[in-house]
């Protein structure tokens, strides 16, 4: 009876309290569910083959055996850093995509800026362009780029790597001169005003008043330029002839389907090998992934000082 | 009186700011020039040309737009992959954006585990690159295997859950429009997650980048969260939506899985028919930029920029 009469006369705020602590209970649990469905399909695929990179033979003709391997072995990724020359092939590939990243990420700041705060004749025009740019299939222009850096003579150097990069035309450039504009278009003028009346030239202001407060975009970017440029088979099997990348090993492995010289012969330890494979190209970038998100979730604090 | 002053002012600040633009894209307009529109006018010569490789290199022989009738008029198959490719995008651009934002708020919020969730939503733009999956797939042992045990497929989660959803949907005994779309989305839940994994990054990136004192200033007044994203979060990010509608739609035309893209790769390298894949890339590029130009005034309509 009192806790029934207690109840009645719960004061309107306390139960809207209650309410919303309820609701947020609730949201948590849904969002909850939602995030792990959402993982799973994403690691599933991933779990299996790091299981089976771990896997013998034998594991794999065993039908009892799914995903725990039986006969747990490390020889996969002993074959297979021999096979990529390993410790070498991952400091050119790694120096390569370090060194793309950071130009691409430069220019592409300095380029973006350009297009959203100043005004020129051509602006438009140039824009239109480096869309188009993105659009174009990459096949239709391997072969005059091959033809023009081999003119050159710099093939097998990262030179074609880095005048793309710098003039903002290489992989995927296009999309990160957009999202930086487009970044730079949602920042409020004022704050470049501010500066120019307290008489800084714009590259003053571009460099301390926006470049700041852009840094989780130009994180973005880099980690998206250099995780792409890692992956590369495209640009860097032509522009490369003679240097070993991670994936140009990976790939030739599949063109070649022949290991007999190190003593393996049968195909399907040579699938085993290349799911290896597989994970060691992919654990450097999860790697950098980590450590790039730390650059996210400082600049929240950051960004409090922008706006 | 004073206008003439003013203008005079005024007119420097243009020429001024006319010039620092220059000053920006410079690098830019440098690398169109070089590496896309000479490689691009070489490839439209080709595109009218009959490319046959001698001693020397290799000889054009023109052919006018013969090559260009033999792929809408012969070709029983590049209209219909051009059509289907269209219609795929369309479904997927708009459930990819949407997800992609919905997962980039919940990521934004609080919670334990975070930043773990953040990196695995991150990992398909690693595992489902080009080189990844075509190791994947190119291996006929790795397809075998993954048909056997339905594991190592990347669609096999969607479909396993989709069968279960079937039945159920039957059951509900709901429109079949309804049934269908919904088994269309479900089964293709895999390649949406990988394809949200860019634009969710680029949409936390926009969400991080608002000013928290937004936010604040706005929770003081009394604005519930529900108005907060109406009026603060989606307007703020709204220039990133443009770039993850774009992203989406070149990336779902010229992924490397694309069919037409493969056909333009393989007319060139395999049957090394360099004009009739430079046709073909230049028919399906301008067909791709007449879809952006449509979606890109359509949604430019609708985004805040601060001006």
């Amino acid at each position: 009876m009192e806790k029934v009469g207690r109840k009645r006369w719960l004061s309107p705020e306390k139960k809207q309290a209650a309410a919303r602590r309820t609701g947020m209970v609730a949201w948590a649990v849904i969002r909850g569910i939602l995030l792990a469905g959402i993982c799973f399909v994403v690691l599933f695929p991933l779990f299996s083959k790091i299981s089976r990179s771990f896997m013998s033979v034998e594991d794999l003709y065993n039908l009892t055996v799914r995903y725990i391997p039986a006969h747990f072995t490390t020889e996969n990724y002993q074959l297979m850093w021999v096979w990529m020359d390993m410790p070498k092939t991952l400091f050119v590939t790694l120096g390569i995509s370090l060194l793309v990243a950071f130009c691409q990420t430069a220019s592409a700041t300095w380029v973006g800026y350009g297009f959203a705060r100043f005004k020129f004749r051509g602006r438009n025009v140039l824009f239109v362009a480096l869309i188009v740019g993105m659009v174009i299939p990459p096949d239709l222009m391997l072969m005059p780029l091959y033809l023009i850096f081999q003119g050159a003579h710099l093939i097998d150097t990262p030179w074609p790597f880095v005048l793309m990069g710098l003039t903002c035309t290489g992989l995927k450039n296009g999309l990160y001169v957009f999202l930086l504009r487009q970044y730079f278009l949602g920042m409020p003028k004022e704050l470049e005003e501010a500066a120019y009346v307290d008489g800084a030239g714009p590259l003053k202001a571009f460099v301390t008043i926006m470049l700041p407060g852009a840094v989780p975009m130009m994180v973005t970017v880099f980690l998206f330029s250099c995780v792409w440029q890692w992956l590369d088979s495209l640009y860097s099997s032509v522009f490369f002839q003679e240097i070993q990348t991670m994936t140009s090993a990976l790939t030739s492995m599949g063109h070649v389907n022949d290991m007999s010289g190190m003593g393996v012969s049968d195909p399907a330890a040579i699938t085993l090998i290349k799911y290896a494979g597989i994970v060691m190209l992919i654990l450097p970038m999860m790697v950098l992934y980590l450590f790039c998100q730390r650059y996210f979730v400082e600049s929240i604090e950051r960004s409090g000082l922008v706006g | 009186m004073a206008s003439p002053k003013k203008s005079r002012r005024s007119r420097s600040l243009e020429v001024k700011q006319r010039r620092m633009g220059y000053v920006f894209v410079a690098p830019l307009i440098v690398g169109m020039l070089v590496f896309v529109a000479f490689p691009v006018i070489q490839s439209l010569i080709f595109s009218f040309s009959k490319l046959s490789v001698v001693a020397s290199g290799y000889k054009l022989d023109f052919l006018g737009m013969e090559n260009y009738r033999y792929i809408f008029a012969v070709d029983p198959e590049f209209r219909n992959t051009v059509l289907s490719s269209i219609g795929n995008m369309l479904i997927n651009v708009v459930v990819v954006v949407l997800f992609s934002f919905f997962l980039a708020s919940l990521l934004n919020q609080k919670f334990r585990g975070r930043s773990i969730v953040r990196a695995i939503l991150f990992l398909p733009v690693i595992i489902a690159s080009g080189v990844v999956e075509s190791v994947d797939k190119g291996d006929q042992f790795s397809s075998l295997l993954s048909a056997g045990t339905q594991a190592g497929g990347s669609s096999a989660v969607g479909e396993q859950l989709s069968e279960k959803l079937i039945e159920y949907l039957q059951q509900l005994n709901i429109g079949p429009q309804i049934t269908d779309f919904v088994i269309d989305t479900v089964s293709r839940v895999y390649d949406i997650t990988v394809m949200s994994a860019v634009p969710i990054i680029i949409f936390l990136a926009g969400l991080q980048s608002v000013s928290p004192s937004l936010f604040e200033a706005s929770y003081m007044e009394g604005a519930t969260k529900w108005e907060v994203f109406w009026k603060i979060s989606l307007p703020m990010v709204s220039p990133l939506i443009l770039v993850a509608v774009i992203y989406c739609i070149i990336d779902s035309f010229t992924n490397v899985s694309n069919p037409v893209i493969s056909r333009i790769h393989s007319l060139a390298y395999d049957s090394l028919n360099f004009g009739q894949s430079s046709a073909m890339a230049w028919s399906y590029m301008l067909i791709i930029l007449a879809v952006l130009g449509i979606v890109y005034k359509l949604i430019s309509r609708y985004i805040f920029y601060h001006e």
